[in-house]
């Protein structure tokens, strides 16, 4: 008996994380494989341990360990299986007990039973093994292209005018004509506020894009994005066009992120804002709630009320990043501001005056008053934001506000909280720009986001971009 | 010799395992559902319930699948108010009753100035009008059940029951009235039923399929008032008939009766939701069939299923 077939539970307590990873590594990164794999190994260990001085035989023991990692993690599936047949014994009080159940007589029957162990774990060892490598070979390929993304620089180039250029993206922020159609609220007082700053608000513009990925690669490469390929949109987020000129005329990139960009794409910025990284907070993500989803922790999960969806945190994210941007005009200018602010996109967790939201209504659409009190929060605090970088700022600075896309009040996991919309008002967007000695009058009400920055750089770069017609 | 039957200790271990276990499987329920519970849901209430006088005001807004720590809850929330009183001291109750079972919950106030102001012309203070119940799934029985509320101020006690309906099916909760099939000696076809059936559609609730079919009947020449609006399906080798939930239709009465004919016909909608598992493979024609006091009468609509 060789010691590498004893190591199969070790193999089984890796492979369920990285099927579920080979499965969302679109949209995960493997950082996040990385806890949930070490808390694994370190239970299957301690597991092993345990079970080995109770039966006083390794060989035996770890079978007996690789049984109940299977159990552990096939239970969501199975648990799953049962609800969508609609069987009676569909509920964690009937199928956890069960399983120890089953568990307790299968090692009992290990224990008594004469086997040729040795061969089957040398089988477990083998077939683990198999498991492993299928989802690597997934997984890698995908890594490599992630990963292989070159910052292209671009050589310096001298210009006499250089603003600051704030990119303010307020994700699901309905367009002036949504937010009176469908949630029958005027947002007039906050455009005549805007333009009495001196912005210019684009009351027509569409994105092409109801999905937020695709539209930020879209406005931030200043091209319409035809491929589906998640990684590809990704790469071109975390090497955009736009950061590239701009760094080449000696521009530093400031980014305010969120949890959304975690695991999808790295902004290779001078100075980083992001709640969820730079306040060492210890919370469960998207990867981790799929994964516990599918392991017998599921009945617990509401113990994991510190999801990065969880109220505070998400509350918190979206205050630290208002909080920060409005203290951005101090760092040293030139600078490219690019902040994802992730409201008024669900969980619906402000009231109009920041107060919290029940939770049981983090998603409901179908009461329009939740994402439009969202909505309204987030309005007051842009008002505070666009004034205080005016204020603040030593030069006149370009400034975006724009949203990604309009509501999507489909996207409940209740459907009964959900509603429809005619789909153009989810392509109409909120784009407000502050450009500082622009003629007004020289600018369209349809500026399409894909144009932002076409149109920035031709006036104040003297660059020829051609303005993309947009469909 | 015989030899006597003695259990030894190994089989003695097992067989107390056994039954543990089998006693807990039947105890679960009871467990969770009764000893088990969590702070802010609706505790069952044991009280006499008063016959449907229609003397509450009540709308429900919401029906919310929901979750309460580890417990799944259906979240009712609305407002309700006794007619010609304020709502300084009311207790407020939510009642789910199928044929079988009646279930009485006791509800959370919530804060409704809008109401007050809705129906100021009162002059009733109805701020405390909203209620919000968060009912344990697991609690209920299988059954569809007719929302009413019971509104209790000392010794008054009103109970009226309205048009809102679930339905429980194993781990399914939908929020909405799902057709019976009556088991019912059905009359040959005559023609003297005016319809319309307004949609019929094929639909998918919490993963449920079902044909909602909705619509308005009545006899040519009578009022409909006690009488039952049934849905018959019949394809070649089965016929089924459904029960539905009666709309009211004052449009049908307005359209009807433009000619001074005396008739109320605001009973004569109707909704089905029909499970596709309740039904054979095969392709059905429709039917309606009017039964009540004297009264029975089938036509087919020309409207087919297929399965």
């Amino acid at each position: 008996m060789k010691r590498l077939d004893l190591i199969h539970p070790l193999l089984f307590a890796i492979f369920p994380i990285l099927f579920i990873y080979a499965h969302n590594v679109q949209e995960a990164s493997i950082s996040q494989v990385f806890m949930p794999t070490v808390l694994a190994l370190l239970f299957t260990l301690l597991l092993w341990i345990i079970i080995s001085f109770l039966v006083k035989d390794k060989l035996r023991a770890g079978i007996i360990t690789t049984v109940f990692l299977l159990m552990f993690f096939s239970y969501g599936h199975v648990f799953d299986l049962l609800e969508k047949y609609n069987l009676v014994i569909a509920k964690h009080r009937y199928t956890i007990p069960g399983s120890f159940f089953l568990f307790g007589y299968i090692s009992y029957a290990l224990c008594v039973v004469r086997l040729k162990l040795d061969g089957i774990a040398r089988t477990l060892t083998f077939v683990a093994s198999v498991l492993i490598i299928i989802n690597l070979i997934n997984i890698v390929p995908q890594e490599i292209r992630k990963y292989n993304v070159i910052i292209q620089d671009e050589q310096e180039k001298n210009a006499s005018y250089k603003p600051d250029i704030y990119y303010i993206i307020v994700d699901e922020y309905a367009s002036i004509s949504t937010i009176k159609n469908i949630y029958n609220y005027d947002n007039g007082s906050f455009v005549d506020y805007l333009t009495d700053l001196g912005f210019y608000i684009s009351r027509e513009s569409r994105t092409p894009y109801p999905l937020t990925y695709k539209s930020l690669a879209s406005s931030l490469n200043m091209e319409f994005i035809d491929s589906d390929d998640e990684i590809s949109t990704y790469r071109k987020i975390s090497n955009n066009k736009v950061v590239r000129f701009l760094k080449s005329r000696g521009y530093q990139f400031v980014y305010v992120g969120n949890w959304y960009d975690r695991s999808r794409y790295k902004m290779n910025a001078d100075y980083q804002y992001n709640y969820f990284l730079n306040r060492n907070i210890n919370y469960t993500d998207e990867f981790q709630l799929v994964l516990m989803d599918s392991t017998m922790l599921r009945p617990l999960q509401w113990l994991f009320d510190f999801s990065y969806q969880g109220s505070n945190n998400y509350r918190n994210s979206v205050i630290y990043s208002f909080n920060e941007l409005k203290q951005i005009p101090n760092l040293e200018s030139p600078k490219f501001v690019f902040a994802h602010i992730l409201c008024p996109h669900t969980p619906f967790v402000f009231d109009q005056d920041g107060g919290e939201v029940d939770s049981t209504n983090s998603h409901n659409w179908r009461n329009k008053q939740y994402y439009l009190n969202q909505y309204i929060y987030v309005t007051e605090q842009l008002k505070i934001l666009a004034g205080q970088i005016l204020q603040n700022s030593k030069e006149s600075p370009i400034i975006i506000i724009q949203s990604d896309h309009g509501p999507r009040p489909t996207n409940s996991p209740k459907p009964e909280q959900n509603f429809e919309i005619p789909k153009d008002e989810i392509h109409k967007i909120f784009n407000a720009y502050y450009l500082p000695n622009m003629d007004k009058n020289l600018l369209p009400e349809n500026i399409s986001p894909v144009n932002s920055f076409r149109m920035i750089f031709n006036y104040y770069f003297e660059e020829n971009f051609e303005l993309l017609e947009a469909n | 010799m015989i030899k006597k039957f003695r259990i030894n200790k190994k089989t003695a271990i097992h067989l107390s395992i056994i039954i543990i276990f089998v006693i807990y499987l039947f105890q679960a329920d009871f467990i969770f559902n009764k000893l088990l519970k969590v702070d802010g849901e609706s505790r069952l209430q044991n009280i006499d319930l008063p016959v449907d006088n229609s003397q509450v005001t009540f709308h429900i807004d919401d029906i919310i699948d929901t979750k309460i720590k580890w417990k799944e809850v259906k979240e009712v929330c609305g407002w309700a108010f006794m007619q010609n009183r304020n709502n300084d001291n009311n207790r407020t109750m939510v009642v789910l009753k199928s044929q079988e079972n009646t279930y009485i919950f006791d509800t959370i106030i919530q804060s409704k100035p809008d109401i007050t102001l809705h129906f100021k012309e009162t002059g009733l203070d109805l701020d405390n009008s909203g209620f919000k119940a968060f009912i344990s799934k697991d609690l209920l029985e299988n059954g569809r059940y007719n929302i009413g509320l019971c509104l209790i101020d000392g010794e008054s006690k009103n109970l009226t029951y309205g048009n809102n309906y679930i339905t429980k099916d194993n781990n399914y909760i939908l929020n909405r009235f799902v057709s019976d099939r009556k088991v019912m000696k059905i009359p040959e076809e005559n023609s003297g039923i005016i319809y319309s059936i307004d949609r019929n559609q094929e639909m998918s609730d919490e993963e449920k399929d079902l044909f909602e079919i909705i619509g308005w009947a009545f006899i040519g020449g009578k009022s409909i008032e006690d009488e039952k609006i049934y849905l018959v399906l019949k394809s070649e080798k089965d016929t089924y008939v459904f029960d539905t939930l009666s709309q009211k239709r004052p449009d049908v009465t307005a359209e009807f009766c433009k000619d001074g004919l005396d008739r109320n016909l605001d009973d004569s909608g109707f909704i089905a939701n029909i499970p596709k598992e309740a039904i054979k493979n095969g392709r059905y024609k429709t039917g309606i069939y009017i039964k009540g006091d004297g009264v029975d009468c089938l036509q087919y609509t020309g409207n087919e299923l297929t399965v």
